[in-house]
Parts: C-alpha cells; sequence; structure tokens
C-alpha cells in the first residue's frame, strides 16, 4: 500500500494562539514571587459554535482560597485565525473600544499586539496590585513573610 | 435567618435611601450595583445610629458592592469578572453558601445572542465553582437585563432557572447527554400586578410594538439544595424604603427618589452550622 500522507506532518511551523497565552501566561508567576499567577484554561461551553477552541485568561491567587479573575476570553477555529476576544468593560475602554464592536486579531502579530495591550492596561495593573496586597496581607497575619 | 438586599442603584447618590432600607427590613446583607457613592460614604450612612455593617470589598471586581453585617473575612470573593463576584458567605455560626452576584450588561448595549452567550459563561464559572468548593448552596442575584423568559436564563446551558419549585427540586436535567443543574427561579411569582407590590422591577414604555413595560430584570435564583431554606413569601419587590416611596405617582420606578430598578428583598433561614 502507498502511504499517501505528507511526510512533514509532524512538523509544526505556527505557535497556536493559546500556546502564545500559555507563554504569557507563564511570566507572571516570577513576576510576583509566585502571589499572583496566570492560566490558560479551556471553557467548559462553546461561546461560538463556529470557533470551537474556547480559552480563557485567568489571573489566580493561590494564597486567597485560589480566588480568580477573569481577564479575557479568546475563541477560534481550526484555522487559528481569526482570533476572537471578549474583554472587560475596563479593558475595553482603555483599548478604545466601543461596546458591541469585535476584537479580532487576524494573524500571529496582531494576537501578540493585543495581548501586549491587555496585559500592559490599567485594569489589569488594578487587579494584580489589589491581588498582591491582599495576599501581602494574609501572609503577614499568618506571620510568614511574602519576599 | 439572613436578610439580603439587592439593589442597581441606578448611579444615583442613594446614602439615605440605602440606610433607610436596611434599617427598615433589618438587612443584613448589601449587594448594590451602579454605585457612584463612595464605600465609605455608604458605610457611613448605613452605620448611622449603630455601628452594624464593614465593607465587602472585591479584589478585581469594583462595580458590584456588599455590605454585611458580619466582618468581610466571612465574605470572601473566589471568582470576579468586572460584572460578576462569586462570595463564599460563612457568617459566624451558620453554614456557608455561596453568593454570587451579578450585572450584565444592559440591552441597548449587549444583543439577546450575547447575553444569552453571557449567561452560559456564567453557568460555566457557577458550576466549576460548585465542584470546587464541593456543595451547590448557592444563590445567584443581580440584575441580570433579562428576563426571566429569556433563553439565557432559562436554556440548560444557560442558567437553567425554573419558574416551578418542584422540577428544581429534581436536581438536573440530560440534554445532549450532559447533564446541567437547575436553578429556582421565584422572580416568576412576583411577575404581573396579580401579586402584591409592583408587576415588575423595571419599567421601560419604549415607542415599538414589542414591549412589556415591566421586566424582571433583577431576580434571585436559587439551587435546589437551598430550596428548603427559602420560602417564596420571603422574597418581595420593594417599593418603598420606610420613609419613602421609590414609585412615581404613577406607580413605576422614580429615579428621582431611588432608582429606574427597584430593589429585591430576600431571606435564607440557613442552619446553624454543627
Amino acid at each position: 500500500m502507498t502511504d499517501l500522507w505528507p511526510t512533514d506532518l509532524g512538523t509544526v511551523t505556527t505557535k497556536s494562539p493559546v500556546t502564545i497565552l500559555k507563554e504569557q501566561a507563564s511570566l507572571l508567576g516570577a513576576k510576583t514571587k509566585n502571589i499572583v499567577k496566570a492560566k490558560v484554561q479551556k471553557t467548559p461551553s462553546y461561546i461560538v459554535p463556529a470557533m470551537p477552541f474556547n480559552y480563557e485568561f485567568m489571573l489566580h491567587a493561590p494564597a486567597l482560597d485560589n480566588y480568580s479573575y477573569r481577564l479575557f476570553v479568546v475563541a477560534y477555529d481550526v484555522d487559528l485565525y481569526p482570533v476572537r476576544f471578549w474583554v472587560n468593560d475596563a479593558i475595553a475602554e482603555e483599548m478604545g473600544i466601543k461596546r458591541g464592536d469585535d476584537l479580532f486579531a487576524t494573524g500571529e502579530e496582531q494576537l501578540i499586539e493585543i495581548l501586549a495591550r491587555i496585559l500592559g492596561s490599567q485594569k489589569t495593573r488594578q487587579v494584580i496590585q489589589a491581588i498582591l496586597s491582599q495576599s501581602t496581607d494574609l501572609v503577614e497575619i499568618d506571620g510568614v513573610s511574602s519576599a | 435567618m439572613i436578610t439580603l438586599l439587592f439593589w442597581n442603584v441606578g448611579a444615583a447618590s442613594r446614602p439615605i435611601q440605602l440606610s433607610d432600607l436596611a434599617t427598615r427590613y433589618d438587612v443584613d446583607v448589601v449587594l448594590l450595583a451602579e454605585v457612584v457613592d463612595e464605600p465609605s460614604d455608604l458605610l457611613l450612612a448605613l452605620n448611622k445610629t449603630v455601628v452594624a455593617y464593614s465593607y465587602s470589598p472585591g479584589i478585581g471586581n469594583r462595580t458590584i458592592h456588599i455590605f454585611a453585617k458580619f466582618s468581610e473575612t466571612y465574605a470572601a470573593p473566589i471568582i470576579e469578572t468586572d460584572r460578576l463576584t462569586v462570595r463564599r458567605l460563612n457568617p459566624p455560626g451558620t453554614e456557608e453558601i455561596l453568593l454570587a452576584v451579578v450585572h450584565f450588561p444592559s440591552k441597548y448595549a449587549w444583543s439577546d445572542d450575547s447575553q444569552s452567550v453571557e449567561c452560559t459563561r456564567l453557568a460555566d464559572d457557577i458550576r466549576r465553582i460548585e465542584e470546587t468548593t464541593g456543595h451547590q448552596k448557592t444563590v445567584l442575584v443581580g440584575d441580570f437585563n433579562m428576563n426571566p423568559f429569556e433563553s439565557g436564563v432559562v436554556s440548560a446551558a444557560g442558567m437553567h432557572a425554573v419558574m416551578d419549585r418542584k422540577v428544581a427540586q429534581r436536581g438536573t436535567r440530560i440534554v445532549q447527554k450532559r447533564e446541567y443543574p437547575f436553578f429556582y427561579n421565584p422572580m416568576w411569582s412576583l411577575f404581573g400586578d396579580g401579586t402584591p407590590g409592583p408587576a415588575g422591577t423595571f419599567y421601560h414604555p419604549h415607542a415599538e410594538h414589542k414591549v412589556y413595560f415591566w421586566n424582571m430584570f433583577d431576580q434571585v435564583l436559587v439551587r435546589p439544595a437551598l430550596l428548603d431554606r427559602f420560602r417564596l413569601d420571603d422574597l418581595a419587590i420593594i417599593d418603598h424604603t420606610g420613609e419613602q416611596s421609590l414609585l412615581t405617582n404613577t406607580g413605576i420606578p422614580n429615579p428621582q427618589l431611588g432608582s429606574d430598578h427597584l430593589p429585591i428583598l430576600f431571606r435564607l433561614s440557613l442552619s446553624v452550622r454543627k
């Protein structure tokens, strides 16, 4: 029997959007001494049926009874792009996105650009700082230094 | 017995009305949306005569405000978005419940379809939290900006909130091999003019063909695990603070004195923790 499959199927040349999100998520812990972590997790239900890959980007505070804050959600289909973003109201306002407008990344470069704006937004900073502040209080109460 | 009041105050300063409501109905937990007052000002108003309330701030959520007659330690946030805060409510001496408070986007900003999608996501969040905490003693309350009969509130993948306590008591329902837990939505019982009080919580007489006039955007949904702690008699749409009416002389919400939304009040007979 002749093998009709291409020989280079195992070679991945592009990063999937979720890989890019996970890479960025993995960097937060080191910046906050693991007080605030970021997690990318699959959403249990489809948001848009035509975009079956759905992920949410969560800020996570292990010291605060595993408190979580959802920063944004993305969805895409097997073509990987476009990636649709759902960001919260405060971030949308900072990014100049009107209510009801869709936010799409049509390629990797645009995905990274949007991601940079979300992660660098005042709202993201505010949530991280609030978690740090609360967590530090708890750690001090327990008599353990967070430094 | 714990008494909770939810009110979308309509982006107006309302410390006096809140203080009156809290006193008149002996509210233990005050839940607010669209607040413009500083929490400290509201705290001063709520504690005007007796120092009873503490502020239980969210961490990431700054749009829903909670004041309770117990320390914020007993209302710790578990998960939040900018429109949701879920608290582990475990005041001293009583059993723990999950209290989820939501303020969904308005119909001016979001389509019905988008609201339904948001309900699906909210339902996912709640199911996950219930799995993590190991119980389903959950109350979901807030301004859904949707009526109880809308798809996002009713559908299995959404809130799955039904009008009949007996149906809710079945616990779950399987659709396409997936199991979905019920909520009981007692707000159906307060809809229309067949019950005491206003016909809904939000009045909207828009100049178009399909208009309900009264809407029940503000709702409380109760999981079956808490149904034996909740009686329909312990739920009301509030139209008076005790000192002043929240309605105009034609009987609709008065935003000049209150808000375009009316508060909802409910009680839970939480059992004593052993």
